[in-house]
Order: C-alpha cells, then sequence, then structure tokens
C-alpha cells in the first residue's frame, strides 16, 4: 500500500488536480451560458411569457443536435472552432469549449424541465401583481425552482466528471487519462482501480451534497 | 371605479371554426367600495371576463374601463402600475411553494420596489389581519386550503390595492372554510373600503357577499342587477336554473306530488326580519284557506336575513287562494306557485 502511494500518489494526485479544475471552469462557464438557455426555452415557449415560435424552434433544434452527439465526437467535431476560440486544441484549455458545448445545452434542457414544473398559477399571480417579466424570470421562476435546478446542476457536474475522462485524448491529462494511459495501456490494474474508486468517491459525494442542498430547498 | 363599454373577447383558433367567442358585447359598471359578483357555469366566460379587467387579457373590442382609464390605452409601464392598484386572488391559491408564508408576501412587495423594513411591517399587518401572523414561518405545504387562501388575500392586500379580483376563490374550499373567506371579504370591503369584483358558480357565494350580480350565460350577460332583484325575482331561465335548484328547497319532487294533486304549492321568498308566522296565521283567518309548511331555510342575502318557505294551501275556491297570495305580496314577501 505505501509502496504504491510512494510510486503513484503524485501521479494520481496531479490527475485528480487536472480533474477537478477541468470540471470546476466548465461548469461554472456551463451554468452561466445553460442556466439562460434554459429560461429561454421556458419563456419563448408558446405559453411563455414571450412567446416566440421562431426564436424557440432554432434553439430547441439546436440543442437536441447537440444534445445527440457523444462528446467524444463532438470534442473532434468542434477542433477547428476550438483553435480559433482558445488558441489551442490541446491541453485543459483545448478541452474546455468542447466541455462547455456538451454540458451547457444539457443543462439548458435540465432547468427548462425544472423551470416547467412552477405551476403556471403563481407566474400568473405574479403578473397581476404587476411585476415585470424579467423580474418574474430571475427572481420569482429561478428562485422557486432552485431546488430542482441544484438537482439538474448535480447531473450536469457528474456528466462533466465523465466527460472529462475522455479529455486525455487532446492532452488535457485527468483520472480518466491515467486510467486509460496505465491501467489500459500498460496494464497496470491497481493504478485503474485507485482512479475509479476516486472518481466513484467524487461522484457520492457531488450527488449527496446536490441531494442535501436540493432537499432543503423544497418545500412541497 | 370598473366599467365594461360593450365588451367581446374571441379566442382565435387556426380555423375559423375553432375561433371560441368567449365575451360577447358585455356592459356594466361596478361602483366604488361595491361588492360585484359574476355567475355563470364552467366555461361562461368567466375567468376571460376578470382578466381583462387587469388587462392579462386584451378584449378584441369595446373597453375596459378601470379607475377612469382604459386599460387597452396603457402602456406597458402604466399597465404594471395599474396591477399594482389590483388585487387578485384564485381558486388554487397560487403561492410560492418554496417560500414561507411570509417570504410569500414580502418577495412580491421588494419585487416592486419596497425597502425590506416596509414590506416586512405589511406582512405583519396584514397577516394579522387575516389571522395567520403565527403561521408566518410555515411553507404552504403545511397550511390548510382555507389558510392558503387567507395568505394569498394577505399577499394581495399587502399591496394596498383599491380593487380585488377573486376568481373562484372559494371554489375549492368546504362549505365552513368558504363561510371564514366569504366573511374575511365582506371584513376587507367594509374596513379597507376595498373594491371587490368577483366570479363564482356557487349561487351561495353570491348571496352572502354581493351587492349586486350578473349572470354570465355562454359569454353573454343574461341579467344584472342587485343580488336581491335577480335571485327573488329570476327574470332569465338561467337565473332560475341557479336560483331554482331550491324552488322545492331541496325535497324531491315526488314526495311533494301527493300535496300537489291534491292543494297548490307556493313558494315564499323574504329579505330581512319579516314575521312570517303571523302572516301565514292572518293567511288563514282572513281566506279561510289552510296553510301548512312543507320546508323552510334561512340564511344570508348579504347581511340581511333571507327565508324561504314551501308551503301547501288548502283553498277550496280560486278567489280565495288568489287572495290570499296578493295578500302575502301586500306584506312584502314575494310569492310565486310551485309547479310540480
Ligand atoms: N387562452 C385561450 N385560448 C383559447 N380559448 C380559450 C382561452 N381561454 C379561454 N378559452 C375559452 O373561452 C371560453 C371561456 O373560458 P373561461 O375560462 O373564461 O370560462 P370560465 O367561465 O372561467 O370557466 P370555469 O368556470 O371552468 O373556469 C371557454 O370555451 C374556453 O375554452
Ligand atoms: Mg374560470
Amino acid at each position: 500500500m505505501s509502496d504504491f502511494i510512494t510510486n503513484w500518489g503524485n501521479v494520481i494526485w496531479e490527475a485528480l488536480g487536472q480533474t477537478l479544475a477541468m470540471t470546476s471552469i466548465t461548469f461554472v462557464i456551463s451554468i452561466i451560458v445553460g442556466i439562460p438557455i434554459g429560461v429561454l426555452l421556458v419563456v419563448t415557449r408558446f405559453d411563455g411569457l414571450h412567446p416566440n415560435r421562431t426564436v424557440y424552434s432554432i434553439s430547441n433544434w439546436v440543442i437536441n443536435i447537440l444534445r445527440s452527439l457523444p462528446f467524444i465526437i463532438l470534442l473532434f467535431l468542434i477542433l477547428p472552432v476550438t483553435k480559433i476560440v482558445a488558441g489551442t486544441t490541446i491541453g485543459i484549455r483545448g478541452v474546455v469549449l468542447p466541455l462547455v458545448v456538451y454540458a451547457a445545452p444539457y443543462i439548458g434542457r435540465l432547468v427548462e424541465s425544472s423551470l416547467l414544473e412552477i405551476d403556471p398559477g403563481t407566474i400568473e399571480a405574479f403578473r397581476s401583481m404587476g411585476i415585470s417579466n424579467s423580474k418574474i424570470i430571475w427572481r420569482v421562476m429561478v428562485r422557486e425552482a432552485r431546488g430542482s435546478i441544484i438537482r439538474d446542476l448535480t447531473i450536469a457536474a457528474i456528466g462533466l466528471i465523465g466527460a472529462t475522462a475522455m479529455a486525455g485524448l487532446v492532452g488535457a491529462g485527468g483520472l480518466g487519462d491515467i486510467a486509460y494511459q496505465y491501467g489500459f495501456q500498460r496494464y497496470q490494474p491497481d493504478v485503474m482501480y485507485a482512479t475509479i474508486i476516486i472518481l466513484i468517491v467524487l461522484v457520492q459525494i457531488l450527488q449527496s451534497v446536490g441531494n442535501v442542498i436540493s432537499a432543503r430547498l423544497k418545500k412541497d | 371605479m370598473i366599467e365594461f363599454k360593450n365588451v367581446s373577447k374571441t379566442f382565435r383558433g387556426q380555423q375559423k371554426n375553432q375561433h371560441v367567442r368567449a365575451v360577447e358585447n358585455v356592459s356594466f359598471k361596478v361602483a366604488d367600495g361595491e361588492i360585484y359578483g359574476v355567475m355563470g357555469y364552467s366555461g361562461a366566460g368567466k375567468s376571460t371576463l376578470i382578466r381583462m379587467i387587469n388587462g392579462l387579457e386584451k378584449p378584441t373590442d369595446g373597453d375596459v374601463i378601470v379607475d377612469g382609464e382604459s386599460v387597452a390605452d396603457l402602456s406597458k409601464k402604466e399597465l404594471l402600475q395599474l396591477r399594482r392598484k389590483i388585487g387578485m386572488i384564485f381558486q388554487s391559491y397560487n403561492l410560492l411553494v418554496t417560500a414561507t408564508v411570509a417570504q410569500n408576501i414580502i418577495l412580491p412587495l421588494t419585487l416592486e420596489g419596497l425597502d425590506k423594513t416596509e414590506a416586512e411591517q405589511r406582512a405583519e399587518k396584514y397577516l394579522k389581519i387575516v389571522d395567520l401572523w403565527d403561521k408566518r414561518d410555515s411553507y404552504p405545504a403545511q397550511l390548510s386550503g382555507g389558510q392558503r387562501q387567507r395568505v394569498a388575500v394577505a399577499r394581495a392586500l399587502a399591496h394596498e390595492p383599491k380593487i380585488l379580483l377573486s376568481d373562484e376563490a372559494t371554489s375549492a374550499l368546504d362549505p365552513e372554510t368558504t363561510e371564514s373567506i366569504l366573511s374575511l371579504l365582506l371584513k376587507i370591503n367594509q374596513e379597507l373600503g376595498i373594491t371587490i369584483f368577483l366570479i363564482t358558480h356557487e349561487m351561495n357565494v353570491i348571496q352572502r357577499v354581493c351587492d349586486r350580480v350578473a349572470v354570465l350565460d355562454a359569454g353573454v350577460i343574461a341579467e344584472e342587477g342587485p343580488v336581491v332583484d335577480v335571485f327573488t325575482q329570476p327574470k332569465q331561465g338561467i337565473t332560475r336554473k341557479f336560483a331554482g335548484v331550491s324552488d322545492t328547497l331541496g325535497v324531491p319532487r315526488d314526495i311533494l306530488k301527493p300535496y300537489a294533486e291534491k292543494h297548490r304549492l307556493i313558494s315564499l321568498q323574504f329579505v330581512g326580519q319579516t314575521a312570517n308566522e303571523p302572516l301565514l296565521a292572518q293567511v288563514q283567518d282572513k281566506f279561510e284557506v289552510t296553510p301548512d309548511i312543507l320546508a323552510g331555510s334561512m340564511g344570508y342575502m348579504k347581511r340581511e336575513p333571507y327565508g324561504r318557505l314551501l308551503v301547501y294551501l288548502k283553498a277550496d275556491q280560486q278567489d280565495q287562494f288568489d287572495g290570499a297570495l296578493e295578500f302575502i305580496r301586500s306584506q312584502d314577501v314575494h310569492v310565486e306557485e310551485v309547479e310540480i
């Protein structure tokens, strides 16, 4: 055991850092992009606060397309765009854009369904009180749905950890990368098992924290 | 305060034959401080009508005038201002489920720009008025339907509106809770001077609180006037149907049949403190008919006692019967023969 740690501790530690860095950076950006996408879908729906068929159909269509691409394909598909936006297609920098393009529409979809859970009557009540639509959206709807939105974000964060495992393919490192390199290519299963255990623990912690916060915010 | 001038509302479907004429050429006026009720069956257009008052729905034709201004002419900003003068409560309460009772009242106030301390003071004031101050930290899911509706009333009142709109606010409640909400409405109308416009399909709601009523039938006003007049002397079939559920006072017709075959059935209605026992006694003395009470009920028409009696008269001669009816009418009691 102590042998294992002296041999592999540093490698695994560094990989964990890379995974956490990739996940958290892309998670934050994906939230900033994804929540407005969810809001846009709900607001422009036929029964939303600003119905707009064109905007709704186009966003719906784009999201469906992005959502149907596996991350590994997306990663290579948008390489040229990544090159322009990030200046590079390798390392952590090179993987942020694909991860965001992967996660943001996902968050958007989840947030959409959470916002749709709000009773339309409640929104109507706030309209009847003379409160502007933008305040209804950001201060009432998002607030009312925050428990479900936290649950959505938990799911998205876990999905992102999974996706970062493939980021090793473009040299971004991370736990998935060493599991693949050492466990599969050099046949050192103990390294692979160690990373798997760390990933499981990571996901468990995230899910539990998410559940606790979500439950605390939901009151119905 | 509120005036509808030839208002119509058509919902447009994809094809012409899918258009729904929800409200058609409706005109009426609601005076300041009045409680005005609109009654009608499901789909009659009541919600559409009430939603035009605060501009949640726009008329296709005609004008809705609130507090001197035509709602359709208001700019977006003015419309928001108008809505702040109009509170609204709903059948399904429409509270935030993730907010406490107090937060449910404070949040909309702060969104309107009130500062926090003032919003908190208002929450306290109005929660006390609806008698729920001790529940301020509960969540709606922990309250009964009647309590939730009272929170909704407090939320509406906290904006200190001139008008309160009520869309079937008691339809989901049991009779006792309904009564508690209705007496709350009467109280805020009297003590705060708020004009109340309500819609309902329940006749007892109209009787209990309204000064005037309009009966809406398929988007058209069938009858309109003071509640007492409309319900004691309904002119239209639909009004009679609403009022007439009890024209035999709930006694099944087959029970009444044997009486009706031998004698004449009449129904009496009176508002206020009419001494009715002596009335029937007098009828007996004066016209040599024998009245006998089959059923009776008393309740409130707004604040006035309102009574109904179902009576059968043993009268040998037609002129005795006619005389008796005429005499009863002269005593300010509305009387009608009941046909079985
Ligand atoms: N947004 C809408 N689009 C199309 N048709 C509508 C719309 N809102 C209402 N209607 C139609 O207008 C008519 C009147 O509806 P409204 O909701 O005003 O009735 P109501 O008297 O309030 O009924 P209830 O007692 O069931 O609430 C109905 O035929 C209804 O289907
Ligand atoms: Mg309705």
